[in-house]
C-alpha cells in the first residue's frame, strides 16, 4: 500500500535506512522518493582550514597556539571516528538494535542498495541543503503535500512557505527539550530517550506536534575494550547514527499504525515559550550523558 | 550605579546586604554557600529600582551592567530564600544563547530584539562575568545547559570551573 501524498526524503544518513525498514515492515512505501545527496558548500573549501574556521567560531578568545593544540586535537578524533576498529563497536550497537523491540534495521547496507533491492523507485538530487534554490523549485511542483525530512540542515522561510509540510523526528520530547544534541541531553535532565514527532517550522523545533514517545535508558552492553576511553567518540557516534536512529524509526512506526494516510493526521500546536533550547554539551557532559546508555562490559 | 568591572577585580555591589565592602564574584558565591549571606526587602527595592533604570527602561542595553545586575538578583534570590525572578533568568538566557550560538559578546544590546548594539566585542571582564552569573544561576536551578556553557567559555576563573567539573563528576 502506497502512502498517499507522501514523499520521502531518503539520504545515505542511517536515519534514512531506518525509516525505510519501517516502512517496509509495514508494507507502506511512499508516494514518492527524492534522493537527497546534501553536499555542504563548506566541504569545497574543506581541510585544515575549514577545521580551523569552525574552532575559531567555537572559541571565545584563544590563543593561536590553544587553537592550534585544538585543531590537531580534532584532526585525531576525525582520524580515530574514520578507524575501521570502530566499525565493531557499532556493529555492537546495531546488534542490541536489532535483538530489542525497536525496529531492525539493515545499518551496514546503502540507502541505495535497500531501495534497489526493493525496486523502490526514486530520483536523485544533489544540492548543499534543503535550501537549494533548485530543491525548492522540485518540490514546489511535487502533488505530494507531506515530505519526510531526514537531514539537510534548518529549514528557512522560502521552502517552509511552499505547500510542502516537512515532518520530522525530533530526539526529544517537545516543548521541554529543542536544540540540538537532545537524546543525551534528555538522558542527562530527565534519565530517559524522549522523541517527538512534529512538522517544522521557521524556530527550533516548535512546530505542530503529531506524536511523542519517551523509553526507559537502554543498557547497552559493550565489549570491553569498546569501553576504553580511545572509543568514547565512537561511542557517541554509534548513539547519535544508530541508536538514535532506531528510535526515530520507531516514533515513525507508531505514526504510520495510528494512521498511515497523512490527510488524515491531527497535528497539535506547541506552547512555543514553554522548555529550554540545549546546544552542543561541553565534552565533559557530552562524556557523561553517553555514559548513561552503556553498562559494563559484556562477558 | 555599578562601581567597578567583575570580575578579576573587585566589585562594590550597591546592594546593602551584598556590599559588606568590595569583594569579588567568585568570594560572594563562597559566602553563599557558607549561607553567610542574608538580605531584605530593602536590598531587593534597591536592586529593582537599579533594574529598571539600567535595564528594563534602556532601549540599549550594557552588557556588563546587566550581567552584573542579573548576579546581584540571582544572589539576593538565594539569600532571601526565594525563588529567582523571571526578568533575571530570562536576560540570562538570552546572553546564554548569543554565547552558545556565535561564542560572541558585544558591549550593549538592543533591548527588544537582543540585537548587537556595536560591532566591538566585550572584554575577557565580560565573558568571565557572564560564567559567574551562569554559576550563580545554577545554584539556583540546577540547569546543567549553564554548566555546559560555563566549561566551554575560555575565560571562566579557576575556582567556578573547578566548582563545575565537580558537578558533572556527581552526574
Amino acid at each position: 500500500m502506497k502512502i498517499p501524498n507522501f514523499i520521502f526524503l531518503a539520504s545515505p544518513h542511517n536515519v534514512a535506512k531506518a525509516y525505510l525498514a519501517v516502512m517496509l515492515e509495514l508494507d507502506l512505501i511512499p508516494e514518492r522518493i527524492i534522493f537527497t545527496d546534501i553536499v555542504p558548500q563548506h566541504r569545497k573549501g574543506g581541510g585544515l582550514r575549514s577545521i580551523i574556521g569552525r574552532i575559531r567560531n567555537k572559541v571565545a578568545g584563544q590563543s593561536p597556539l590553544e587553537i592550534a593544540h585544538r585543531v590537531l586535537e580534532k584532526m585525531t578524533k576525525r582520524s580515530g571516528s574514520q578507524n575501521s576498529n570502530n566499525h565493531l563497536l557499532f556493529e555492537e550497537v546495531a546488534r542490541y538494535i536489532n535483538e530489542s523491540s525497536l525496529p531492525a534495521v539493515e545499518f551496514f547496507k546503502s540507502t541505495q542498495e535497500i531501495l534497489d533491492e526493493h525496486h523502490l523507485p526514486y530520483e536523485r538530487i544533489q544540492v548543499s541543503s534543503l535550501n537549494d534554490p533548485e530543491f525548492i523549485a522540485l518540490i514546489s511542483k511535487a502533488p505530494q503535500t507531506v515530505a519526510l525530512y531526514v537531514e539537510g540542515g534548518i529549514l528557512r522561510k522560502p521552502v517552509l512557505s511552499t505547500h510542502v509540510r516537512f515532518l520530522h523526528i525530533h530526539p526529544g520530547i517537545v516543548p521541554l527539550v529543542k536544540g540540538s544534541t537532545c537524546m543525551l541531553w534528555s538522558a542527562l535532565v530527565y534519565q530517559k530517550v524522549g522523541m517527538s514527532c512534529f512538522y517544522m517550522n521557521e524556530g527550533i523545533d516548535t512546530g505542530d506536534v503529531l506524536l511523542t514517545r519517551e523509553y526507559p535508558l537502554p543498557e547497552i552492553s559493550l565489549s570491553s575494550r569498546h569501553l576504553e576511553p580511545q572509543y568514547a567518540e565512537a561511542r557517541y557516534l554509534a548513539l547519535e547514527d544508530y541508536l538514535g536512529a532506531a528510535y526515530r524509526a520507531d516514533v515513525l512506526r507508531a505514526l504510520l499504525k495510528q494512521q498511515p494516510n497523512p490527510a488524515l493526521w491531527k497535528p497539535r500546536p506547541q506552547d512555543r515559550s514553554a522548555g529550554k533550547q540545549y546546544f552542543h554539551p561541553h565534552e565533559l557532559l557530552l562524556d557523561k550523558a553517553v555514559g548513561k546508555f552503556f553498562t559494563g562490559a559484556r562477558s | 550605579m555599578l562601581s567597578a568591572k567583575p570580575m578579576g577585580a573587585l566589585v562594590h555591589f550597591e546592594t546593602p546586604s551584598l556590599r559588606a565592602g568590595w569583594r569579588t564574584c567568585e568570594e560572594l558565591i563562597e559566602a553563599l554557600e557558607k549561607k553567610q549571606v542574608q538580605a531584605t526587602q530593602a536590598d531587593r527595592d534597591s536592586l529593582t529600582q537599579r533594574w529598571t533604570e539600567s535595564v528594563a527602561m534602556r532601549d540599549v542595553i550594557a552588557t556588563e551592567t546587566a550581567l552584573l545586575l542579573c548576579f546581584e538578583g540571582l544572589a539576593l534570590a538565594e539569600a532571601m530564600g526565594q525563588a529567582p525572578e523571571d526578568a533575571h533568568l530570562a536576560l540570562v538566557e538570552k546572553f546564554l544563547r548569543k554565547f552558545e550560538i556565535s561564542k560572541k559578546l558585544f558591549t550593549a544590546y538592543q533591548n527588544a530584539a537582543f540585537a548587537a548594539g556595536s560591532n566591538q566585542k566585550i572584554s575577557q571582564q565580560g565573558f568571565a562575568l557572564l560564567s559567574v552569573v551562569l554559576f550563580q544561576a545554577y545554584r539556583l536551578t540546577g540547569d546543567l545547559r549553564y554548566i555546559s556553557a560555563i566549561l566551554k567559555n575560555t575565560f571562566t576563573s579557576p575556582m567556578v570551573r573547578s566548582r563545575a567539573e565537580q558537578i558533572v563528576e556527581t552526574l
